[in-house]
């Protein structure tokens, strides 16, 4: 391609947070698992197309074939590209350092909470909540009432435009 | 007697609020087919009427997927108040038979029927068939017709089944994703014939965009006189007939009386309304109705209908005695 | 043609309805910009709303609402790499690094200002072609939408980050996951384990939010530490001289968005996928290399899905086709309202055609005013901190992925999405393949089987069709064309870099 960082080059770049920071040349922690994940994705993709009604050039069994064992091929590049790969040094960060920093992982705990709490304490309170904890969290303690107070308002706004204008039944 | 007035007197106390004046809040309204098509644009014309005999709103939301399955398990679910509506056609018939969901009109306490679809034959405006008999004899002299059809439970699909069976015909299907874009490929030729909805198709009749055959009815349609009634080419449509689709509003069983009858007087004066009339009149679909044992009866000929055919034609999962349904 | 003058004017001599338009695009434009509403949703919903009014005001409100919302889903996909819109997606892959770099409000400006341009080329070839168009649209088989959708599908290669074998295994992931589900031809029930959630399918709206903003959000906070882009808002109009420069492919790219709209069932989305791809090949000498923010790459996108707005109404208003499902909507309102919306529309009715046509004229003025107006405060929203914004950034999501279809599930899939998006982010799997799988996925599927079909699940005829109808030709021969392109001896022999 022409351009090897791509149109993530935004997202690439903004990735690159020095403490879990991995260069190019090297493997990734856990680069080797995720094709092995894509792979079994394709193959049982495969596997319950079978039970789909097959046997014409135009039956519904086609195309999920055809996507799978399209995944199953790339994987199978990538799983070799990954190997070929240099072994990442000892400095590397583990595969829990690499995928989830303490801010990720804060923030995707504060998500599964919010999924969870959601049925219980409906839409707008759990909502705030995960707002409010998220901004101190992430400004580490600092200008709780300004948290308080920005969570306040744009819930205030999100909740009259989605209810009021759109009549969208909150959960 | 004492203790009878006082279960009574705590008796109004619980239901009192329900009682006293239902609705007290807005109502929610499921439409079970997306924004645009047949099923949204009956339920849009007739609610806002309705609403202003209910006094309440009623907020509608096109709830689509699975053929309608997933409203109509959605609304089964909700508490049985009166307060959820849902909006659907005659595709819940065929759920049980397909296996598709065990939750369908038996569930339901049918509210209104509004309109009925018939079924119309189709082919293009240079197709070299003038007639239902021509078009039918060339499928059956072993020419190819090409039939667009959609998904088991649609009319296109149940109306084609039930040619294919009564002639010992096999067309060649190409199956699509709704009415609409059944004429559409109609027109640009890349079909031979199709069946369809007269609420679909009516207005690209009256323009000659496509050409009618045959109303599948027992008699033909005023809206479009010029097309013959099925029946006038072969007589062994009778026994099928009345058959179409039709659209209605339905809630759960063990709705509380009340409730259920005021909704069917708001619908009621909606129906009568002209500015309703004048709806049907545009669309070119036929005014049902009904409501009550009336609007029960209509949906099970309808099934057994369907059920059987789908059944006769090889495409039912389960057969319909299993679950009680007649033989038309 | 005095009469059609006339009726032309209508809008423009009543107040209320000017006024209406106004609001509409002002709406619109916010509506556009939340993910997970849609102008869909904004027009159904108005629909009841409008039902006692007058016919033209209503259909005065609907337009502005249209030409408002296409425009606004841009927005969030310039600024926060979130498209309000699936016609918004193309626009995001050069939007957003052109915010980080600070040119937010340039890129906002030019935006506007070649929207505005296309949808007037729209409005004209809706005004003077539209039977021709629309007759010729009709003569797209199913075997040429399968073709369209693998033109789409060659934008892989474009978007697909660096390692294209990991884009096309993005893409094909994304595929696989749109055919879960009904099939909504035949009713076959496909990897839904016996789950009436799966069998409504999985919404790509809801995997685009989750895949584009909460991912994004996600791999944000791995340097929240760093500070927001400080935004230059100088010039956010964009000089003549500049738009003179975009203009041929601003004519190209609307035209294109128009044709592509006036397919039935194709709009915006695809329109603006397509003419982003087509600029990445064509464009020379772009402002900054493609993907790291060309202009070349916002200009084209958004010619081509506000072409397409156009382009929507001309199956709509000639042959009572929808284009798109605003459209299909539009439809619905004039049943009700008691017109005929089919072939003799423009016979019995010519007042709404014109009618319709002056609307949508009078939007695209309102779009640019209101458009230019609001740059500025938008701009200012990247200002603010991250980690102010991105907590508000993942409930907006939440809110509006619940709204497409009142689903707590929903909700699930689309932080599910987020985070499988945000570990794809990590080893070099970019989402936008993805998306675009889901999107195309049911368009190649369904069409691909219905040329089957036509050819009576024959091999050899189907190939044939390739070769034998014309349109099929042209198209099999530009998707040759443009694998040849991707090739070595064809970029230097055209001296692309």
């Amino acid at each position: 391609m022409d351009d090897p960082k791509g149109s993530t080059a935004g997202a690439a770049v903004a990735a690159k947070d020095l403490s879990v920071y991995v260069p190019e040349a090297k493997r990734k922690p856990g680069e080797i698992g995720i094709t092995v994940i894509t792979f079994l994705l394709g193959a049982f993709g495969y596997y319950f197309a079978l039970d789909m009604t097959s046997g014409e050039y135009s039956s519904p069994s086609v195309f999920p074939k055809f996507a799978s064992t399209l995944i199953m091929a790339c994987s199978a590049v990538n799983f070799w590209k990954a190997v070929r790969r240099e072994r990442p040094d000892a400095s590397a960060p583990s595969l829990a350092q690499y995928l989830l920093p303490m801010d990720v992982l804060v923030v995707l705990s504060l998500l599964v909470i919010y999924c969870v709490a959601l049925p219980h304490l409906r839409f707008i309170g759990s909502s705030y909540a995960f707002m409010v904890a998220g901004m101190v969290y992430l400004q580490r303690g600092k200008h709780i009432v300004r948290a308080l107070l920005i969570s306040a308002g744009s819930l205030a706004v999100l909740v009259a435009v989605f209810r009021y204008l759109f009549l969208v039944i909150l959960p | 007697m004492k203790k009878v007035a006082l279960a009574l007197t705590l008796l109004l106390l619980v239901t009192g609020s329900a009682l006293a004046a239902y609705p007290e809040k807005n109502l929610q309204g499921y439409i079970m087919w997306g924004a645009g098509g047949a099923m949204d644009n009956v339920t849009r014309a007739i609610v806002p009427i309705a609403q202003e005999h209910l006094g309440k709103t009623i907020i509608l939301q096109n709830r689509t997927g699975a053929t309608g399955a997933i409203a109509t398990t959605f609304v089964a679910n909700q508490p049985a108040d009166g307060y959820s509506i849902l909006f659907g056609a005659e595709n819940p018939n065929l759920y049980k038979v397909t296996g598709l969901s065990q939750i369908d009109y038996d569930q339901f306490d049918p509210v209104f029927l509004m309109m009925a679809n018939v079924g119309v034959v189709l082919v293009g405006k240079d197709s070299p068939y003038t007639t239902y008999k021509e078009l039918i004899e060339a499928a059956a002299s072993g020419k190819t017709i090409t039939m667009g059809s959609t998904g088991p439970g649609g009319l296109p699909f149940v109306a084609t089944t039930m040619i294919e069976k009564i002639h010992d015909l096999k067309f060649n299907k190409m199956q699509f994703d709704g009415e609409g874009p059944c004429i559409t490929a109609l027109m640009g030729g890349h079909i031979d014939a199709v069946a369809v909805g007269l609420l679909a198709a009516a207005n690209f009749i009256k323009s000659d965009s496509v050409r009618g055959l045959a109303v599948i009815s027992k008699e033909r349609i005023d809206s479009i006189p010029a097309v013959p009634a099925i029946t006038e080419a072969y007589e062994e449509y009778v026994p099928y007939l009345p058959w179409g689709a039709f659209f209605g509003a339905f809630v759960r069983k063990g709705t509380p009386a009340e409730a259920l009858e005021a909704l069917q007087s708001a619908f009621q004066k909606g129906y009568e309304d002209p500015r309703f009339d004048e709806f049907a009149k545009s669309t070119g679909g036929v005014k049902l109705g009904l409501t009550g044992e009336k609007a029960r009866e209509y949906i099970q000929q309808n099934k057994s209908v369907s059920a059987w055919l789908l059944h006769d034609a090889g495409g039912a999962k389960h057969s319909p005695e299993e679950f009680g349904i007649p033989r038309p | 043609m005095e009469q059609n003058l006339q009726y032309f004017l209508i809008p423009f001599l009543n107040w209320d309805m000017m006024l209406l338009i106004w609001v509409g695009v002002f709406a619109g434009i916010w509506v556009g910009a939340i993910p997970g509403l849609s102008v869909t949703m904004a027009a159904s919903l108005l629909i009841s709303f409008t039902f006692s009014w007058d016919l033209n005001n209503a259909l005065a409100l609907i337009c502005g609402v249209f030409v408002g919302g296409v425009y606004g889903g841009s927005i969030t996909a310039i600024l926060l790499n979130i498209p309000g819109a699936p016609a918004a997606i193309a626009t995001g892959i050069e939007g957003y690094p052109l915010a980080q770099l600070g040119e937010a409000g340039k890129a906002i400006g030019l935006c506007t200002t070649v929207s505005v341009f296309a949808s007037f080329v729209g409005i004209l070839v809706l005004a003077v072609a539209a039977p021709v168009v629309a007759n010729f649209s009709l003569k797209f088989s199913p075997r040429d939408f399968f073709l369209l959708a693998v033109m789409g599908v060659l934008l892989i290669g474009s978007i697909g980050g660096g390692d294209p074998i990991k884009g096309i295994t993005a893409g094909a992931i994304g595929v696989l996951l749109s055919m879960v589900g009904m099939d909504p031809s035949t009713g076959e029930l496909r990897y839904t384990f016996g789950n009436i959630y799966l069998m409504a399918g999985i919404s790509f709206v809801t995997a685009m939010i989750g895949l584009f903003g909460v991912s994004e959000a996600l791999t944000q906070f791995r340097n929240a530490g760093k500070g927001s882009p400080k935004q230059n808002l100088d010039k956010i109009i964009p000089s003549w001289a500049t738009f003179i420069k975009y203009l041929p492919l601003s004519i190209r790219s609307s035209l294109l968005g128009v044709f592509i709209g006036a397919l039935p069932g194709t709009g915006g989305d695809v329109a603006a996928l397509l003419a982003y791809d087509q600029a990445k090949r064509s464009v020379r000498h772009p402002s900054r290399p493609f993907g790291t923010g060309a202009y070349e790459g916002i200009v084209a996108p958004e010619t081509a899905n506000k072409g397409a707005i156009g382009g929507a109404f001309i199956p709509m208003l000639t042959l009572g086709i929808p284009g798109d499902a605003v459209t299909a909507i539009i439809i619905g309102a004039l049943y009700i309202h008691g017109l005929k919306p089919g072939p003799m529309l423009m016979i019995e009715t010519p007042h709404l055609f014109w009618m319709i046509v002056s609307c949508l004229s009078i939007a695209s003025i309102a779009l640019m005013v209101l458009g230019l107006v609001s740059v500025k405060p938008f701009s200012k929203i990247i200002e603010i901190p991250k980690s102010i914004i991105m907590p508000v950034v993942i409930i907006l999501s939440v809110i509006g992925t619940y709204a497409i279809q009142n689903s707590v599930v929903d909700i699930f899939y689309m932080i599910g999405f987020g985070i499988i998006g945000y570990f794809m982010r990590l080893y070099g799997y970019a989402t936008g393949p993805m998306v675009l799988g889901l999107i195309l996925g049911p368009m190649l599927d369904a069409n691909y089987r219905r040329a089957m079909q036509g050819a009576e699940n024959q091999l050899l005829p189907f190939l044939e069709g390739f070769f034998t109808s014309p349109i099929s030709l042209v198209l099999t021969l530009s998707i040759v064309f443009l694998l040849f392109s991707q090739t070595k001896t064809y970029r230097r022999w055209r001296g692309i870099s």
